[in-house]
């Protein structure tokens, strides 16, 4: 034997013929159903056809909105407390419980690429010497933007929180602004419908400077953002003449953000699984139809293209 | 005495003898120098002031040293300006030097006032004399400002800093020096026409000499010859010069400063005046343009004292405070607008507080007789009728009482709003079914008075129920309470049985529940009678006997099943509607629980009640067989690749795009797709071919 046979190309090349609507010609068809349709059906059974959802990183972009709602606990008696805010009509409502903090925040681009990296925050609460804070419950809003897929940008709270029942010098905070999600969000588009307001400051009433009430409906929201600080620190030993010192840094995160696809990414994503599947069923249904056509399995008039057509002369195909 | 006898004599007068130019007595002014910056100054003269004459020169001093001019004794009470006042005494006499003049700073081409704002600049010498004889002498070195009084408003327009990417903020780079024109620069506003016309020729161009915004070549009025194309002006951009090319953002129209956060705390605004009337949720105004303030709870359950009430918003607070933190809240004489410009007074009714120990709690023991009280609010009932937008009366209910030192108050505060029947023709088409939360209609329809309750007990303090109160049962929420009730050791099981028994149904104090929220005493058809399945009768069968301390079947536990469900909606709004209701006892064994000895004690039997609501469905579901329980394929819920989903991108479920969109995005790809098969047909190349 002289080398090895690597590809062999039929010399002969055959046509079969038959009549549209032969028994050939079905069986043609119901080959051709059974080539396109299954695949479709074993990828979808086998999950994961469809991309319902997807996701990717993104640092978004945050900013401090200057807005601060700050409640003190300064005792166990009633009303004993002290407040202050941003807010106009919050203090009002406080009279002689609003105390005016020294508050010093910087926000902070750490690797210099456009987006603030984190905020420091520090307030200082002035106090008289039989005054002790015994809690702190503290807002801050900000503005969140995300721009890669759909542009949604919120206002959104951390909600710094700590009770001790010791009085306190200070406390420490730090953590990071993470994103909660409900749903997904979309991959394209203008979304701001959190681009309102957690707290009313204009409203004079005082409801709606309940916390219970801000809290209540800013969970409502389906996107929120949260503070998440796993170690506060509570400092003691207040000198008498010294303020009570908040100092909280707030990192804003790379976030893993979860969308829902759009159409084209999804169809391309089927595509390339059915294609790899389709491959399989047009080798084996090929394979059938050379069998069943070459062997006269259905009834078809062959015509070889090398021999001339005569019409006396009828060329048999040798059954084997 | 001979010589040193003399000399002492001598020493002695010396010594004795006043200083040369000082007399007996050492008159002195007090102060001596006054530096003055108002019209008036005050100093006194220490010494006897009779004979004594005072005066008042303006010494000028010499310019070149700066020495003051010795005075005279011929000066008088009047100098220029200057006015000089004495008011003598005994050993003591006031002294006060005026100014006389005008200290308004000047208008131009006015007269008697202050050319500038540094009006008085002179010093003075007060003498007082004897005769010619200087006694003391008082320098008052007088620098004057000139008043200045403000006058006009306080504008809170803040300079808006135009946005650097549509306006530079030197708009004009050459205008180097202030208050004087710069040579060569014709922005400059400071250079008068004249002087612009001397260097109008070579004035600075570009940007430097103001420019900033110079035409590009694709404007349609652009004169520029350089680069114009062929084609110029096809495709010429027709803008103002407000938005060029060179500016780096998208021109939005307007000059608008960059929206950089900081801490600024926005102006307060007063409410407003009100001609039109309340609508819910508006604050409600008094007499004077404030608001009308009641303590509420705010914050995390601390409440402030002076917050606005909202039209419409009922609310019930209650305040803790003690004496030293006490306030009194808006005094009840103060009227109300009542939405129409016009003000009423409030109908306010006091009373005192009967049962005191409802509303305090002690916190110090203190003596009782020696403790400062003072009369202070318990509570305030506000009732407010209004009508439509507007509010016609306004009745309060104040308690009073007293509040002593070291006691906690607890006050309360409710506001109600009743509307009276509008004679608007409109009728809103009514929600009839019941809402969650709302209490469920209860009845006796065949007695005289049809009105009846159905609660459960509110436990208080120590949970007895000798001490319980009752709450309404609302619709949608499930309750679950109770009461505990003493037992003696001798208590007759019967009796015991008995006694529970009472006890659970005065909860039901009704025979029927009403089907819907607005069911009417007259219709029997509006109401579900209550079955009730009676505790198992204990008299058939005494099964224990005469045990002490023992009760078998003692029906303790009252379960209230309320069934309902959801028939039609109105305006979108479900309609609940009560179908049945039914009332069961689960019985409990007592047993007298003591320890070694069992005395007279008593032993504790709590008694419950629940609620529960249980919907049904209005039709019942089509029975399903089991291999359709079990085969799940066409549920989408139970099964992720449920046949439906089959073409998800293009069914509803897929909620990513708009159906419109996906649906032509997938005729897109079918057009494709066919086009991809006819052309791959054979028939078609020859076709092509042809």
């Amino acid at each position: 034997m002289a080398g090895v046979e690597l590809f062999s190309h039929p010399a002969l090349y055959t046509r079969y013929r038959a009549g549209l609507c032969s028994a050939a010609a079905l069986a043609l068809l119901l080959i051709t159903a059974l080539t396109y349709v299954p695949p479709l059906l074993v990828a979808y059974r086998s999950h994961g056809f469809w991309l319902k959802q997807s996701t990717y990183l993104e640092q978004p972009t945050v900013r401090f909105r200057y807005e601060v709602l700050l409640v003190a606990t300064i005792g166990p008696s009633p009303g004993s407390f002290l407040a202050w805010s941003t807010f106009p009509a919050f203090n009002r409502l406080q009279e002689d419980r609003l105390r005016v903090p020294l508050l010093a925040t910087r926000e902070e681009d750490k690797n210099q690429d456009g987006k603030m990296d984190q905020l420091h925050f520090e307030l200082e609460l002035p106090l008289q010497p039989t005054e002790h804070v015994f809690g702190i419950q503290l807002i801050l809003l900000f503005s969140y933007q995300l721009y890669r897929m759909s542009t949604f940008v919120m206002q959104s709270m951390a909600f710094l929180q700590f009770f001790s029942p010791v009085p306190g010098s200070g406390l420490y905070m730090n953590g990071d602004l993470k994103l909660n999600q409900r749903q997904l969000l979309n991959h394209c588009g203008l979304d701001t419908r959190y681009n309102v307001s957690v707290v009313n400051g204009t409203s004079p009433f005082a409801s709606d400077y309940d916390l219970t009430n801000i809290i209540a409906a800013y969970w409502d929201r389906n996107v929120t953002t949260v503070f998440s600080d796993p170690s506060p620190v509570w400092m003691t030993g207040r000198a008498t003449d010294t303020p009570f010192i908040i100092n909280a840094t707030i990192h804003y995160p790379v976030e893993v953000i979860l969308y829902q696809p759009g159409f084209w990414e999804i169809i391309k994503f089927a595509w390339i699984q059915y294609v790899s599947i389709l491959l399989i069923f047009l080798w084996v249904f090929g394979r059938i139809k050379m069998f069943l056509f070459q062997n006269q399995v259905l009834t078809t008039i062959p015509v070889s293209s090398v021999l001339p057509v005569s019409p006396v002369l009828s060329y048999k195909q040798h059954q084997s | 005495m001979g010589l040193p006898g003399l000399g002492a004599l001598l020493l002695l007068l010396l010594l004795a003898a006043p200083c040369p130019g000082q007399r007996a007595g050492d008159s002195v002014f007090q102060p001596s120098f006054i530096h003055m910056s108002g019209p008036r100054v005050n100093s006194f003269f220490l010494g006897n002031s009779s004979g004594v004459t005072f005066s008042v020169i303006l010494s000028p001093g010499d310019e070149e040293t700066g020495k003051l001019q010795v005075a005279n004794c011929s000066g008088s009470k009047t100098a220029g300006d200057w006015n000089l006042d004495v008011t003598p005494g005994m050993n003591t006499s006031k002294v006060t030097v005026s100014l006389t003049r005008n200290l308004e700073l000047c208008l131009p081409n006015a007269t008697d006032c202050c050319p500038s704002p540094l009006c008085v600049l002179e010093t003075l010498q007060v003498l007082a004399c004897r005769g010619s004889v200087r006694l003391a002498q008082l320098l008052i070195q007088a620098e004057i400002f000139a008043n200045s009084s403000f006058a006009g408003n306080v504008s809170e327009n803040a300079t808006i800093i135009p946005n650097q990417a549509f306006q530079p903020l030197g708009s004009c780079p050459c205008n180097l020096t202030a208050g004087a024109c710069d040579v060569r620069c014709c922005c400059d506003l400071e250079c008068t026409p004249d002087l612009k016309q001397l260097f109008n020729g070579s004035c600075f161009t570009g940007v430097f000499g103001g420019d900033v915004n110079p035409p590009f070549d694709q404007l349609c009025s652009s004169q520029s010859m350089e680069y114009t194309p062929e084609w110029f002006p096809f495709l010429c951009v027709q803008s103002s010069l407000d938005n060029t090319p060179f500016l780096g953002y998208f021109y939005h129209g307007s000059i608008s400063a960059p929206k950089v956060p900081a801490f600024t705390i926005p102006l307060q605004t007063s409410p407003g005046r009100l001609f039109t009337g309340y609508r819910q949720g508006d604050p409600i105004i008094t007499e004077e343009n404030e608001y009308f303030t009641i303590p509420q709870q705010s914050l995390a359950g601390q409440c402030v004292g002076n917050a606005p009430v909202a039209y419409l918003q009922d609310f019930d607070v209650k305040c803790l405070t003690s004496l030293e933190s006490y306030k009194e809240g808006l005094p009840h004489h103060v009227r109300i607008n009542t939405g129409t410009a016009d003000f009423i007074q409030q109908n306010v009714t006091y009373r005192t507080v009967t049962d005191r120990g409802k509303f305090i709690t002690e916190s110090e023991n203190l003596h009782p007789a020696e403790v400062l009280c003072q009369n202070v609010t318990f509570a305030e009932h506000y009732t407010f009728i209004c009508k439509d937008k507007n509010i016609e009366q306004v009745n309060v209910t104040v308690f009073l009482g007293s509040l002593c030192d070291g006691e906690i108050l607890t006050q309360r505060f409710t506001v109600e709003f009743l509307s009276l029947k509008s004679t608007n023709g409109e009728e809103l088409p009514e929600n009839t079914g019941y809402q969650v939360g709302k209490p469920v209609r209860a009845a006796n329809i065949n007695a005289s008075d049809p009105l009846g309750t159905l609660n459960i007990w509110q436990p208080a303090g120590r949970g007895l129920c000798a001490s319980a109160t009752y709450t309404p049962v609302l619709f949608g929420v499930d309750f679950y309470s109770g009461c505990i009730l003493e037992v003696g050791i001798n208590e007759d099981c019967s009796l015991l049985r008995g006694n529970v028994t009472e006890k659970l149904n005065s909860l039901i104090q009704a025979t029927h529940i009403g089907k819907r929220d607005n069911s009417s005493y007259s219709d029997p058809d509006d109401w579900v009678q209550i079955i009730r399945l009676d505790p198992f009768n204990s008299d058939t069968n005494v099964s224990t006997g005469n045990l002490k301390g023992f009760c078998p079947d003692i029906p303790a536990n009252l379960n209230i099943h309320i069934m309902f469900a959801e028939v039609g909606a109105v305006q979108g709004i479900p309609q609940q509607q009560i179908l049945a209701v039914q009332i069961s006892y689960s019985t409990v064994l007592w047993q007298f629980q003591c320890g070694l000895s069992c005395g007279n004690s008593l032993s504790f039997l709590p008694i419950t009640a629940s609620v529960q609501f249980i919907k049904v469905p209005a039709q019942p579901p089509v029975r399903k067989t089991r291999y359709h329980r079990i085969y799940v394929e066409f549920d989408c819920n139970q099964n992720d690749v449920c046949l439906q989903q089959l073409f998800y991108p293009l069914t509803r479920f897929y909620t990513g795009e708009p159906y419109s969109q996906c649906l032509a995005k997938g005729l897109l790809l079918a057009f494709l797709v066919l086009l991809a098969v006819i052309m791959s047909n054979p028939w078609f190349s020859k076709l092509w071919n042809r």
